[in-house]
C-alpha cells in the first residue's frame, strides 16, 4: 500500500441488538464512500464487529484485510465489583425521562472494546504506516449532523489527529469518527482497559469529572444551556430560517431591501455565533469557575475519549473540525471495493460501447450489447482487454435477445454477479449516484435479491433491507427495460414475456404485485 | 487587558491590538526572532477550498461577483480544482504551532466570528500567539507606519523585502534586498514558491524579511520558521506600499495617510467612525 493510502478501521454494530434493520449499515457505506477524500484512496480495512451473523455481509462489502465477528459477551463480571458506590452512575439520574436512558456500563464498554478490538487487527496489514481513518459502521446515522458527519480532506497534513467539532466539546469528543496518523491511531487498541480503569475509579478521570473541575471545560451561560436544549434548539432553527427567508426576499438595492437588510444584519449576526468553548476559544478565568457535571454524567464515551487523548498527551497534535468548515464536493467521494456488475444494454452501437468502456464507474465483468437484432457479448479478460463474441438469439424480438443474454451469463458465471438491465449506454453512465448505485449491487450480489425496479413514480412501504429501496404495488413498478436483479431472478420472467416485453410489465402493473423499486428524489438513472 | 491562565497552565491574555504590537517590539529588543503570518478573508477563502478570483476588475468571493479597483499585481486566482497544492500549504500553515510562529486571524470588528473559530481549531484552540490579521491596518495603521515599521527596520542589519517585480525599495527599506514574485503568482505557485524560497534561505543570520506576496507569504514564514528559524519574518500586506514603489489608495486604510484635502479629511474621518476601525477580538 503506498504511503499516502489510507487505512480504514471499523467497529461496532453492524446490525444494532434486537433489530433487523439493516438500512443503517448500508446507509454508513454509502456515506464513507461519499466522504473519503478522492484523492487518497483506501487502501487497507480492518474490521471488527458485534454480529458473527453478519461476518459474511461485511465481507463482501468491504473485503477486509483483517477482520473478527464475535458475539458480545456479557462485561458484567468484569465491572460488578469495581464500581463504586454500585449506583454510582445512576445517583440523580431520572433514568426513563433522560437523554441518558439507553446508556449503560455494558453498552459503553462494548463500543470500546470494538474499537479497541478493531484496531488491534492493524497489526495483522502487511503495511504498517500512513493515515487511519477509525470510524463505525453507521457512519452518519446516529446523533446530530455536527457529530456524524465526515470530515476528510486529503490537503490537510496527515501528521495530526482531528476529531469532530460541536458545542458540547468542553464536555466530551465526538467518538463517531477520527482521522489520525498510523501511530496515533494504534494506541487506541488499549481503549477499552482505559475505559473500565476510568470508570472504575482508577485515575482521577471521575474526581474530575464531577469535583475537582474537568479539563479545558468552561460553564455555559444560561442563553448557551437553554440553546443546548433540544426546544432550544429547535426555536434557533426556526429564528435562522425566518431570518434567513426575510433575507432572501430582500437581495435588491431598493432602499426598503437595504434597510431590511441592515435591520436584521445584527440578527443574522446573533444567530450565527459560533460556540464559545474552553477547548477553542479565548476565554478567560476558568479556573475561578470550573466545570463539573453530574456523577451519571460520568458514563459518557464522549468524555472518556476527552479524558484518554488528554491522558496520552495527544491534545497538541489534535485538531477539530466541522462538516461546514471546507467546501469539498468536488474533492470527495470513493467507491469501496466496487462491486463488478453485468450490464445488458438494450440499444448500444459500437460507438456507445466505447464510451461505456472509457467511462464506465463501476467495473464490469460482461457486457451484452444488444443491438439491430443481435446480441454480442463483451468479456473482460481482467486485464484491460475485452473478449467478443457474437450470440445466437432464438429471434430478434427485445424477449429473444434478452433471454440469449440472460441464458450466456448464466453459463458464463452460474448468476453470481448482479447484472443491471439498461436502455442505453447513456442512461446507464447518468447514473445521478455511483456510491448507492455501488452498494445496491453489493447488496444484490448478497442477498442474492431476483429483481429490483430501477424507476418508480410511486412511493410505496420502506425495504428495511436496504435504504432507498420500497415495496411498490404496480404503477410502474415493473419493468424489464430497466431493471437489477440476479441472471435467473430475471431470466425466469422472460418465459413468461410477450415478445416486446410490454405485456408482462403491464399485467404485473394492473395486478399490483408487489416489486422492490429503487425511489430516489430526482431518479438514480 | 485581562490576565488569565488557560487550561493548559499558560498564561495569555485577550489579544488587543496596543498589546501585540507592543509585544513584537518587545521581541524585537529582545532579538528574539519570530513569525508572524495573516490569514485574511482571501487566505480563508482558499482554505475553506471557495473558488477566488480577483482579475480583471472582478471579484468573485464567496460564490459572488462583484467589480474592484485592485491593480494588476493585486490579481489572483484560486480554482480548487487546479490550488490543492498551495492549498495544502496554506492549510499547513495554518496547523502549525510554534512559540515564535504569530498567526493573524479575522476577528470581530470582521465580523468573522465563524473565521475566528475556525482559524482557532485549525491552530488546535486558542493559544498566545493568535493576533488579529489587521495587526498593522485600521485603528493600529498609523502606529505601524509611524513608529513600528520604522522600528524594526532600525534594528536590523539585513532586511529583505519579498514583493512585487515592480516594486522599488524607498525611505527605510532602501537598504534592503528585493526579492522579486511575479504577478498572480497562482499559475506559477511551485516554481514561485521554489525561486523565493532559495533566495531567502540564503538570507544572513538573523535578517529581517518583509513580505508583502499574498498567500505566498504565509507559506514562506511557515517553512521558514522551520528551516531558518533565526530570521525574523513579517507579512506587511499592502502597509507600507508607498515605500515599495506601489501605489496607495488601493485599501480602504491608506485614506489615513496624510489626508490634505478637505475631502480626504473627511474619507479619513469617515473611515475612523466605521464599526470596523477599531481592532476587536
Amino acid at each position: 500500500m503506498p504511503r499516502d493510502e489510507l487505512t480504514l478501521v471499523l467497529s461496532g454494530h453492524l446490525c444494532r441488538p434486537q433489530s433487523a434493520d439493516l438500512r443503517p449499515f448500508w446507509r454508513g457505506f454509502i456515506e464513507l464512500q461519499r466522504k473519503l477524500p478522492t484523492s487518497r484512496k483506501v487502501g487497507q480495512i480492518v474490521v471488527h464487529s458485534w454480529n458473527p451473523e453478519l461476518a459474511g455481509l461485511a465481507r463482501s462489502v468491504y473485503a477486509p484485510q483483517a477482520e473478527r465477528h464475535e458475539t458480545q459477551q456479557c462485561f458484567y463480571p468484569e465491572f460488578v465489583h469495581r464500581i463504586d458506590p454500585p449506583d454510582r452512575f445512576e445517583l440523580g439520574l431520572d433514568r426513563l425521562n433522560s437523554t441518558w436512558k439507553n446508556v449503560s456500563l455494558q453498552s459503553v464498554l462494548g463500543n470500546a472494546r470494538s474499537r479497541a478490538k478493531a484496531v488491534q487487527l492493524m497489526d495483522e496489514l502487511p503495511e504498517q504506516a500512513g493515515q487511519v481513518l477509525v470510524t463505525r459502521w453507521d457512519l452518519g446515522q446516529t446523533g446530530s449532523a455536527q457529530v456524524n458527519q465526515l470530515v476528510a480532506d486529503a490537503a490537510m497534513p496527515a501528521s495530526h489527529l482531528y476529531l469532530s467539532y460541536f458545542s458540547e466539546v468542553d464536555e466530551g469528543y465526538a467518538d463517531m469518527w477520527l482521522l489520525a496518523p498510523w501511530a496515533i491511531a494504534r494506541r487506541f487498541s488499549d481503549f477499552d482497559t482505559f475505559v473500565l480503569d476510568a470508570l472504575a475509579g482508577e485515575n482521577a478521570y471521575l474526581k474530575e469529572f464531577s469535583e475537582s473541575g474537568w479539563p479545558r471545560a468552561r460553564k455555559k451561560t444560561r442563553y448557551e444551556n437553554a440553546l443546548s436544549h433540544p426546544v432550544g434548539q429547535r426555536v434557533h432553527a426556526l429564528a435562522s430560517r425566518l431570518i434567513g427567508a426575510i433575507r432572501s426576499r430582500a437581495l435588491g438595492s431598493t432602499l426598503p431591501e437595504r434597510v431590511l437588510r441592515r435591520l436584521t444584519n445584527p440578527l443574522q449576526r446573533f444567530l450565527e455565533r459560533p460556540p464559545l468553548t474552553a477547548e477553542n476559544s479565548c476565554v478567560t478565568a476558568l479556573e475561578a469557575a470550573p466545570r463539573t457535571f453530574p456523577p451519571f454524567m460520568a458514563l459518557n464515551i464522549h468524555a472518556l475519549l476527552k479524558y484518554f487523548i488528554l491522558s496520552e498527551g495527544l491534545r497538541e497534535r489534535t485538531r477539530f473540525l466541522t462538516h461546514e468548515d471546507f467546501d469539498l464536493t468536488a474533492q470527495s467521494g470513493q467507491l469501496i471495493n466496487p462491486t463488478p456488475v453485468v450490464l445488458l444494454v438494450h440499444d448500444a452501437d459500437d460507438a456507445a460501447m466505447a464510451s461505456l468502456l472509457a467511462e464506465s464507474p463501476l467495473p464490469l465483468a460482461a457486457i451484452y450489447q444488444m443491438d439491430a437484432g443481435n446480441v454480442r457479448q463483451h468479456v473482460s479478460d481482467g486485464q484491460g482487454g475485452w473478449g467478443v463474441t457474437a450470440l445466437r438469439a432464438a429471434g430478434s424480438a427485445p424477449r429473444d435477445l434478452m433471454a440469449c443474454a440472460l441464458d450466456a451469463e448464466q453459463r458464463r458465471e452460474a448468476g453470481a454477479l448482479p447484472v443491471l438491465v439498461m436502455p442505453t449506454v447513456e442512461r446507464y453512465l447518468g447514473c445521478t449516484d455511483w456510491f448507492y448505485m455501488n452498494a445496491l449491487a453489493k447488496y444484490l450480489a448478497w442477498s442474492r435479491t431476483g429483481y429490483v425496479g430501477l424507476a418508480s413514480s410511486r412511493a410505496g412501504k420502506p425495504h428495511l433491507d436496504f435504504p432507498g429501496l420500497q415495496l411498490v404495488r404496480g404503477g410502474g413498478a415493473f419493468s424489464l427495460r430497466m431493471a437489477a436483479g440476479t441472471a435467473e431472478g430475471m431470466r425466469a420472467f422472460l418465459d413468461v414475456a410477450d415478445p416486446d416485453l410490454n405485456e408482462v410489465s403491464d399485467r404485473a402493473d394492473r395486478m399490483l404485485l408487489e416489486f422492490p423499486v429503487v425511489v430516489k428524489d430526482g431518479g438514480l438513472f | 487587558m485581562m490576565p488569565s491562565t488557560d487550561t493548559a497552565g499558560v498564561a495569555h491574555l485577550m489579544p488587543t491590538g496596543d498589546g501585540d504590537l507592543d509585544r513584537f517590539e518587545r521581541l524585537v529588543r529582545e532579538r528574539s526572532p519570530f513569525t508572524f503570518v495573516r490569514f485574511s478573508d482571501g487566505e480563508i477563502e482558499i482554505l475553506r477550498n471557495r473558488k477566488l478570483v480577483i482579475a480583471g476588475g472582478v471579484t468573485e468571493f464567496r460564490g459572488k461577483r462583484f467589480s474592484n479597483q485592485f491593480p494588476e499585481f493585486d490579481q489572483k486566482r484560486f480554482d480548487p480544482r487546479l490550488g490543492q497544492d498551495v492549498r495544502g500549504d496554506l492549510l499547513a500553515s495554518a496547523i502549525f504551532c510554534d512559540g515564535g510562529y504569530f498567526k493573524g486571524v479575522p476577528t470581530r470588528h470582521n465580523n468573522a466570528l465563524g473565521d475566528r473559530e475556525f482559524m482557532l481549531r485549525l491552530n488546535g484552540g486558542f493559544t498566545p500567539q493568535m493576533t488579529f490579521s489587521d495587526l498593522f491596518l485600521n485603528s493600529n495603521f498609523l502606529r505601524a507606519r509611524a513608529s513600528f515599521f520604522p522600528f524594526l527596520a532600525a534594528s536590523f542589519e539585513d532586511l529583505l523585502v519579498v514583493g512585487n517585480w515592480r516594486c522599488e525599495l524607498k525611505g527605510y527599506l532602501g537598504k534592503g534586498r528585493l526579492v522579486q514574485i511575479s504577478d498572480d503568482f497562482f499559475s506559477t505557485y511551485r516554481q514561485t514558491l521554489d525561486s523565493v524560497q532559495a533566495a531567502l534561505l540564503d538570507a544572513p543570520e538573523s535578517a529581517l524579511i518583509l513580505s508583502s506576496a499574498s498567500s505566498l507569504s504565509n507559506v514562506l514564514g511557515h517553512q521558514l520558521r522551520i528551516s531558518r528559524p533565526d530570521l525574523t519574518f513579517l507579512d506587511i500586506g499592502t502597509v507600507l506600499n508607498d515605500l515599495m514603489g506601489l501605489p496607495l489608495g488601493t485599501r480602504a486604510y491608506h485614506k489615513l495617510i496624510d489626508p490634505r484635502t478637505l475631502r480626504e479629511r473627511f474619507a479619513a474621518w469617515r473611515y475612523r467612525q466605521h464599526r470596523e476601525y477599531q481592532l476587536q477580538w
